[in-house]
């Protein structure tokens, strides 16, 4: 995972504070201060030259894409552009179903492994809510014979 | 006679107020102080320092009270101080970890977890080394977040 931070904010003068990059304590998560908004243009660029990537509903602020995540396949390659996403959205407290592209691209086999290009994801997994059923909506045992 | 008792009042409550943030602030700091061990201490002592704040805050207002009731003049160092004091309070009730980040970053550059590569500035110049790191995890999924520091 790649965190960019970037300055948005009128309170962001500086890089993220100790306390900012411990919320990301995983050692798998690479950290960056993007203070002249690299990636946010990147990203931006390809949005805009790409009309099939996915795009967010939110967020940008004076034209900088922020408070987004972005999940790229196992294929993805980073050339001149970067590639396309198969899942972009924001805020990030929002876009839960990013989660669920990340699952379904680890759990493909790798056989039918699609490319960036082909990746369709499903807006999201299904949740299975197991709740106590109303008694009154049960069968009685007369009636199940 | 109560412009030295406000002042020393206000400079009270902000020692001790400045003191509850020990507790959030990078050991050398407290070791270079000769405190160690106090981070602890002062955690644990957090709402008795505020308190204590409060209290003291109350008494710089009670001087400034009563100086103006017995038409006294006041000292302005003295009235700037219970301001600041004041305002200083309040701060550090409402965001205790966000003054004591600024501090703390202040004091010593900001420290990535345990096991991450260090936080890496990028630049122009250097932003090639985002896209090379992109690029090496090739044959994993890649997630990239792109965050506010606040």
């Amino acid at each position: 995972m790649f965190a960019v931070w970037e300055p948005i904010l009128p309170t962001d003068y500086s890089s993220p504070s100790t306390g900012a990059l411990a919320r990301l304590a995983d050692p798998r998560v690479s950290q960056y201060w993007d203070k002249n908004h690299l990636f946010a243009e990147q990203l931006a660029s390809r949005l805009t030259a790409d009309a099939g990537h996915p795009q967010p509903s939110c967020c940008k602020r004076h034209g900088i894409q922020w408070d987004e995540v972005a999940v790229y396949p196992q294929d993805a390659h980073w050339d001149g552009q970067l590639p396309r996403a198969v899942y972009l959205e924001g805020p990030i407290v929002h876009a839960l179903g990013f989660a669920n592209v990340v699952a379904e691209l680890l759990f493909k086999s790798v056989d039918s492994k699609p490319t960036s290009e082909e990746f369709q994801p499903t807006r999201s997994i299904p949740l299975v809510l197991f709740t106590q059923a109303d008694a009154s909506t049960l069968p009685n045992a007369a009636e199940l014979g | 006679m109560s412009s030295w008792k406000t002042t020393a009042a206000s400079l009270g409550a902000m020692v001790t107020s400045l003191l509850t943030l020990g507790c959030c602030l990078p050991l050398p700091f407290l070791g270079a102080a000769g405190l160690a061990g106090a981070s602890v201490f002062l955690s644990a002592a957090r709402p008795w320092l505020l308190a204590f704040s409060v209290i003291l805050l109350g008494v710089g207002v009670f001087q400034v009270y009563r100086g103006m009731k017995c038409r006294a003049q006041q000292s302005r160092i003295a009235l700037v101080l219970l301001g600041l004091e004041a305002a200083l309070v309040i701060l550090l009730m409402l965001f205790p970890q966000v003054l004591a980040g600024l501090l703390a970053d202040v004091s010593s550059q900001p420290r990535v977890p345990a096991g991450q590569l260090s936080l890496s500035i990028l630049t122009p110049e250097n932003f090639d080394q985002l896209r090379t790191a992109f690029n090496q995890a090739s044959g994993d999924v890649r997630v990239v977040l792109l965050l506010s520091p606040t």
